[in-house]
């Protein structure tokens, strides 16, 4: 039924859906495509801008076909005159060889935000050691178009200054996975300390994020699990108190066991408030 | 509340073109298809692997004298759609709605690695669920209004509302000690919600800009919290209730939660002051936040000041300075243990403390107590007007009050320096290159964390036996402090693009990351980093694009690992 109803809607919107050209204007002889495109954007519909606004040598250029003045000299400052919210401390604008046009188009910009094209397109162009990253078996679903690179980072404001609001990374993190926020009685100390040191947000090839895999990544702040020491028997099967278990694999039964991944015991590794099971242990295991 | 939503939203889509006075748009129609012989969770982890027709929707409308709306929808399946609308009427009022829902596959782990067996000891797994496919359904909602008020449009308001569903199916692990390690897996319902409400305003005079705001955010998990039941405790080589008196809980104290996950109350608060002048700018904030556990009564507060600068220093140089501080102060919880008294064996009638003197309970002191003090110095210098270079230094002092991360130790001081490049040749190569090096005094570590000298050269026949050392000793008696982060880091980053004829692109990028620890006391660390990538993106007209690439890398790493060798 849901279907059926998207469906019925949709066909109408597609039947219904018309094209209409915005308000030539004079310069529309010359600059048909440039005109026709800006009419349709939130400048010329909402701000009511029109050619001369940014192009305050327009109307002579029309006159004399004089170039001269067209483009102003600080086109940053042009954009922050009416922009005054976007005070422009980040690493993006302070730079005259970076400005806002190299991420927005002005005249053909897409959606609201007037971008050239979506977000994460926009932001490989230059960061594209980091949309590698995003090609890896692992990654935030940022290549399926889930989430785009301004769902953690603010590219008008230092990113780090963005962060003061957070008060840390792990704030950030904990915005959409407030499951492991807590604060938990028993702690993992670098979960609280920093998401980074066992994650890497961009992309891995360990599953979950993980810098490495288990239990490389455990291995290199604890030592193995004593039982990773034992030895199983080489038969295939073992009796133990009258039941029969097996053991596929054979020898090196306790080492698969204990030296496989860390997370199938210790489950809760991001914190817990339950205790685990051993009294030596105190609870501490983050196994329940 | 999905229901409800999409049925505003279907509305919406009807109705408010119908008012549109002006307007236009493109529809398309979407085939999908996918093939998997397998588990989606590699190939396909945030993709609906059911075939089937979708669509796809941009229009925009004129309303009023300066009303105007944007939609756009794309409807890939029931389980991945992707909704947006937006208003403005002028420059008082926006309106922003968006809709997203996905679904995140997750995966199945079989265990089939635990089964191991050294007579009479026996190691084995349960799973539960075994033909369970694990997943949930991500949906993500967020409104956001704006509203300035006629005549006094430089006072605006804002208020927006977000909530973050994930609805599904996840494994969940439990493991029992004694008679052999028995680890459980079995279904776990997640029903969890994070639901942001933050209003705030702004007030604007001339270039100077006060801001403030206010943001609770709710966090909630209304799947049932699993319960298992743990096996019986007993000795795990004679099969006696002899060992109960180290296991705080079994099958006798009936079933036990598993998993529980608390509710999270979060409310901030943040003022904000940005000014700006001809060839600067200057911005300070303060933000103040509690995150209370409801389920636990812990909660944390913390507080956190930032000041940054910019000034243009002459026509080609930028100076920028910035510094944050923060504090976090999380509740002590005092941890009682329950400490059963044995009914066989040498130490019948004594709780384990009575016979080890070993005290379980402990003041837990959360290891995320600090201070923080962020500092940034930069230099931007222009050398062209499509080249620059930039140069900085950054400190960072992490002052934890309690876990050290050196003997005695518990301040972690970062230096790093900084340089990067840009260039552009119009029409041809872009080109940026950046280089850094930090420097870090005592590293996040874990302290004695690996390597039990050799203890007790006396086998004993197990670990009850008296004057057997007990595995809490050894874990005191542990030496080596372990790390896998770095005291020294270089990084180096290149990236270079051109345009290859009118409709192709080439895009190359390398990065190498030399990471090394040489302050652990009985070790050096040292991780090694190479990723390359190239892509040649060809667009041969507006709506067709395509992009072919390859991504190396390659990652060392370096490390002590410890395995002890022992019988507990």
């Amino acid at each position: 039924m849901r279907h059926a109803a998207f469906k019925l809607v949709w066909a109408l919107l597609i039947l219904t859906g018309l094209c209409f050209a915005g308000d030539a204007g004079p310069c529309l002889d010359c600059h048909e495509g440039v005109v026709t495109s800006i009419a349709t954007t939130i400048h010329t519909r909402v701000a009511g801008l029109d050619c001369q606004t940014c192009h305050p040598a327009a109307p002579s250029h029309v006159e004399t076909g004089d170039t001269a003045g067209l483009i102003v000299d600080n086109p940053q400052q042009q954009c922050f005159s009416c922009h005054t919210d976007l005070t422009c401390d980040g690493e993006h604008c302070d730079r005259e060889s970076f400005t806002c046009d190299n991420c927005h188009c002005v005249h053909h910009g897409s959606g609201p935000s007037m971008l050239k094209g979506d977000a994460t397109k926009v932001c490989s162009k230059c960061h594209k050691d980091v949309a590698a990253r995003m090609d890896l078996p692992n990654h935030h679903p940022v290549p399926e178009g889930k989430m785009t690179c301004i769902s953690c980072h603010s590219p008008h404001r230092d990113s780090r200054a963005s962060e003061a609001t957070a008060a840390d990374v792990n704030n950030l993190c904990w915005k959409c996975h407030s499951r492991y926020q807590g604060p938990f009685i028993f702690e993992h100390q670098p979960v609280i300390e920093d998401c980074r040191i066992c994650h890497d947000a961009h992309g891995t090839v360990a599953d979950n994020l993980l810098v490495q895999t288990e239990p490389f990544l455990c291995l290199q702040c604890h030592e193995f699990h004593f039982h990773a020491g034992l030895a199983a028997n080489h038969d295939t099967d073992v009796i133990v108190g009258g039941v029969e278990f097996s053991n596929p694999n054979a020898e090196a039964g306790f080492k698969m066991a204990y030296g496989t991944k860390c997370t199938q015991c210790h489950q809760q590794i991001h914190g817990s408030d339950l205790p685990s099971q051993t009294v030596p242990g105190q609870g501490k295991g983050l196994l329940r | 509340m999905k229901q409800t939503f999409l049925f505003l939203l279907l509305v919406a889509l009807v109705v408010i073109p119908a008012f549109a006075e002006d307007g236009g748009g493109t529809a398309s129609v979407l085939v999908t298809s996918f093939e998997n012989d397998e588990s989606p969770t590699k190939a396909a982890e945030y993709r609906d692997t059911d075939a089937g027709f979708g669509f796809s929707l941009d229009m925009y409308g004129q309303f009023g004298e300066q009303g105007l709306f944007l939609i756009s929808g794309h409807h890939t399946s029931p389980d991945e759609q992707q909704y947006n609308i937006r208003f403005w009427t002028g420059r008082h009022g926006k309106i922003d709605v968006s809709y997203n829902e996905f679904v995140h596959n997750l995966i199945h782990d079989p265990l089939v690695n635990m089964d191991a067996a050294f007579a009479p000891k026996a190691n084995f797994h349960t799973d539960m669920n075994p033909m369970s496919q694990y997943g949930y359904s991500v949906r993500d909602l967020k409104a956001r209004m704006d509203y300035a008020v006629h005549g006094y449009e430089n006072l605006k308001f804002f208020a927006s509302y977000s909530k973050l569903e994930r609805e599904g199916m996840k494994q969940v692990r439990a493991m029992s000690h004694c008679a052999g390690c028995h680890v459980n897996a079995m279904d776990r319902e997640v029903n969890e919600a994070t639901e942001d409400i933050e209003a705030g305003a702004s007030w604007t005079i001339g270039r100077l800009r006060l801001m403030a705001s206010h943001l609770t955010r709710s966090y909630w998990e209304n799947g049932a919290t699993p319960t298992v039941l743990y096996d019986l405790a007993e000795h795990p080589v004679q099969h006696t209730p002899a060992f109960n008196d180290r296991i705080s809980f079994d099958i006798s104290d009936g079933p036990q939660m598993v998993e529980r996950v608390p509710d999270v109350e979060k409310s901030q608060n943040q003022v904000r002051l940005d000014y700006g002048w001809d060839s600067g700018t200057f911005t300070t904030a303060y933000t103040m936040a509690e995150v209370t556990n409801q389920t636990a009564d812990l909660s944390f507060d913390y507080n956190a000041w930032l000041a940054s600068g910019a000034q243009r220093l002459g026509e080609k140089t930028w100076l920028k300075l910035r510094v944050r501080t923060y504090e976090i102060d999380n509740d002590d919880y005092f941890v009682d243990i329950v400490e059963p008294v044995a009914v066989a064996g040498p130490y019948a009638g004594q709780t384990y403390q009575e016979h080890y003197g070993y005290n379980p309970d402990f003041l837990r002191t959360s290891g995320m107590n600090r201070s923080v003090t962020d500092g940034i110095a930069e230099i931007r210098y222009q050398y062209a007007r499509m080249g620059s270079f930039r140069f900085g230094y950054r400190y960072l002092s992490e002052d934890r009050d309690t876990y050290e991360v050196q003997e005695g130790e518990t301040e972690t001081i970062t230096g790093r320096l900084y340089m990067d490049w840009r260039h552009v040749i119009p029409k041809s190569w872009k080109l940026m290159a950046s280089l850094a090096y930090s420097d870090i005094s005592h590293p996040f570590a874990n302290v004695n964390g690996g390597c039990t000298p050799d203890m007790d050269t006396e086998p004993v026949s197990s670990p009850m036996a008296p004057g057997s050392i007990q595995y809490w000793e050894w874990q005191d008696a542990r030496q080596a402090d372990l790390s896998n982060q770095p005291s020294e880091r270089m990084q180096f980053r290149a990236t270079a693009s051109r345009p290859l004829g009118q409709k192709t692109f080439l895009m190359l990028s390398t990065s190498y990351t030399d990471d090394k620890n040489d302050e652990l006391d009985m070790s050096t660390w040292d991780r090694d980093i190479t990723l390359a990538s190239a892509y040649i993106n060809w667009i041969p007209s507006q709506k067709w694009s395509w992009f072919t690439g390859y991504t190396y890398m390659k990652e060392t790493t370096d490390t002590h690992i410890c395995i002890p060798v022992f019988d507990g």
